[in-house]
């Protein structure tokens, strides 16, 4: 097994040697177990504002792992040294990006920074002097039309994302669309959540934070109209049509990957649609290796379903293309496709033929499907699936 | 096969907009007598119905009950916190009078739909023991 030997940078006006940095480099899995690769306390930079370059133990991980880092910077003077970061700094790259020395970004803000501000002025003895610095915030990313910063209901107020991150990073819920268009990219949110909780919270904040992240290859970066949605974001009544979350994550996700039409409201069903092809695309370059497809716009069969339970039952991902009449509430005849599930269980018949799946959909885990239907019913209305490795 | 997918919501479009129905239709549920357990049941179709959720997230049944105190309360069907589809009125009524249920909500939607809003009221009558109201 290799040895790595990881390192980033940060981006400074003081010389290397004025600061000292902590530096954790960690993956977490499903059940957000905390796996250091490295964790050092106080080191010195080297001159180019790079850190030293860490060796990890044997691993034996593929170089697409994708691992968050935290920096902690400290300035020393004379007589002390002061921690000068709030809260560490987090950036997620791949296990290859650590080892070659690219775990670092063009964009200055995007890196652990450090500046100060140096001059004397004048004492009041002498006639004093007011010095003024400026201090450049960007604006924040996703500014809904309809809800300024500062309204009431902003979807995107800092505090109200932080709280809804934490409850996924916790699996206390899990994305829910309602009125958006966006199945697919909740289905890849959905898988990504349960197996990389730390990768999908990291996502969430650089999309929140920057208006993009990269996700291992998969780069998401919301188009201008996208992070500034017209459209209500609450019904007649005050409750949500979309979380500021979720638009953040499935419609950023939509729209980045959109050429032509963008994803600027909830009312964009065509905008939202999205081909097996795009989301083969997600999943692979976020890490994730299919292994097996039978997709596609005809009927998947019972073999098809056959095929696919072979996987659920061994624990691999199967996200699969129904028409949305096969669940429950949906009194929709029509059999196309129209809406990507997540199987949580292989399909099931019991002793009077009634079929049940567990399945991912619109934010809810449990048996969906229509109660007291048969195959006959289930198969007109099921389109095959996707089977993807789970992510680590 | 990337033209079907091109050409299919356009065919699609012009019957997207989820709409509501529900039985009752009439907006009229069963009476009930101070006294007697009851039982209704409301089923809302059209679509797979949203939970309810607030600002802060925290989730709103999809039915409300007035007055709080009738001795009536809704639950969901077959003990499915999830489903919002289908809710039972169930309860001892303690006094006699007129009860109200609104059901508002709005739908999850698929690929080629547009959700909609329902709202709708429906009345109890609640008898005295004496079938008078």
């Amino acid at each position: 097994m290799p040895v790595y030997h990881l390192s980033t940078r940060i981006n400074a006006n003081v010389p290397p040697s004025y600061l000292l940095y902590d530096l954790s480099i960690y993956r977490m899995d499903s059940d957000r177990n905390k796996y250091l690769l490295v964790n050092v306390k106080q080191q010195p930079f080297q001159d180019n504002y790079e850190t030293q370059r860490h060796m990890t133990a044997n691993i034996s991980e593929p170089l697409s792992t994708i691992y968050i880092m935290e920096v902690t910077l400290y300035r020393k003077t004379l007589l002390e040294t002061i921690c000068v970061s709030l809260v560490p700094f987090t950036h997620m790259y791949t296990l290859e990006e650590f080892a070659n020395g690219k775990a670092w970004s063009a964009v200055k803000r995007e890196n652990p920074c450090y500046f100060e501000s140096t001059g004397i002025p004048k004492p009041v003895s002498q006639g004093g002097e007011t010095k003024v610095i400026k201090i450049s915030i960007p604006e924040r990313p996703f500014i809904a039309k309809e809800y300024a910063i500062g309204s009431p209901r902003d979807p995107f107020e800092k505090k109200l994302i932080e709280y809804q991150i934490n409850n996924r990073f916790n699996h206390i819920d899990f994305p829910e669309q309602i009125s958006a268009s966006v199945c697919g990219p909740a289905a890849f949110f959905y898988c990504l959540q349960k197996d990389r909780p730390d990768v999908y919270m990291q996502a969430a904040w650089e999309l929140y934070r920057y208006g993009k992240t990269k996700i291992g290859e998969l780069t998401i970066s919301p188009s201008e109209r996208c992070r500034h949605p017209s459209g209500l974001f609450y019904n007649s009544k005050g409750y949500k049509r979309i979380s500021g979350l979720d638009w953040i994550t499935l419609a950023g996700l939509r729209d980045s990957e959109n050429t032509v039409l963008s994803f600027d409201t909830l009312d964009s069903p065509l905008a939202g649609m999205t081909m097996w092809q795009a989301l083969t695309k997600w999943f692979e370059k976020a890490g994730y290796k299919k292994i097996f497809s039978n997709v596609g716009v005809t009927q998947a069969g019972i073999q098809g379903i056959r095929e696919l339970n072979e996987y659920a039952k061994q624990g691999y991902k199967v996200v699969t293309l129904i028409s949305d009449g096969l669940l429950g509430g949906s009194n929709s005849n029509l059999t196309v496709p129209t809406h990507w599930i997540v199987w949580d269980s292989p399909v099931t018949e019991d002793s009077k033929g009634y079929v049940h799946l567990k399945l991912y959909s619109w934010g809810k885990v449990f048996d969906q499907i229509k109660r007291n239907q048969g195959v006959s019913f289930f198969i007109p209305r099921f389109f095959g699936g996707l089977v993807f490795t789970p992510l680590k | 096969m990337r033209n079907i997918f091109i050409v299919l919501p356009l065919l699609l479009l012009s019957a997207c907009t989820l709409h509501a129905s529900f039985t009752p239709e009439n907006g009229k549920l069963n009476d009930a007598t101070v006294g007697v357990p009851y039982y209704d049941k409301i089923n809302i179709f059209g679509g797979n119905v949203a939970s309810l959720k607030d600002y802060y997230g925290n989730v709103k049944p999809v039915a409300d009950i007035t007055p709080v105190d009738s001795g009536l309360y809704i639950q969901h069907c077959n003990d499915n916190l999830y489903d919002n589809n289908c809710l039972q009125i169930r309860g001892t009524p303690t006094k006699s009078g007129v009860v109200k249920v609104q059901v508002s909500g709005i739908f999850n939607i698929a690929t080629f739909q547009k959700s909609s809003e329902f709202d709708k009221i429906y009345t109890i009558i609640i008898k005295k023991p004496d079938g008078t109201s």
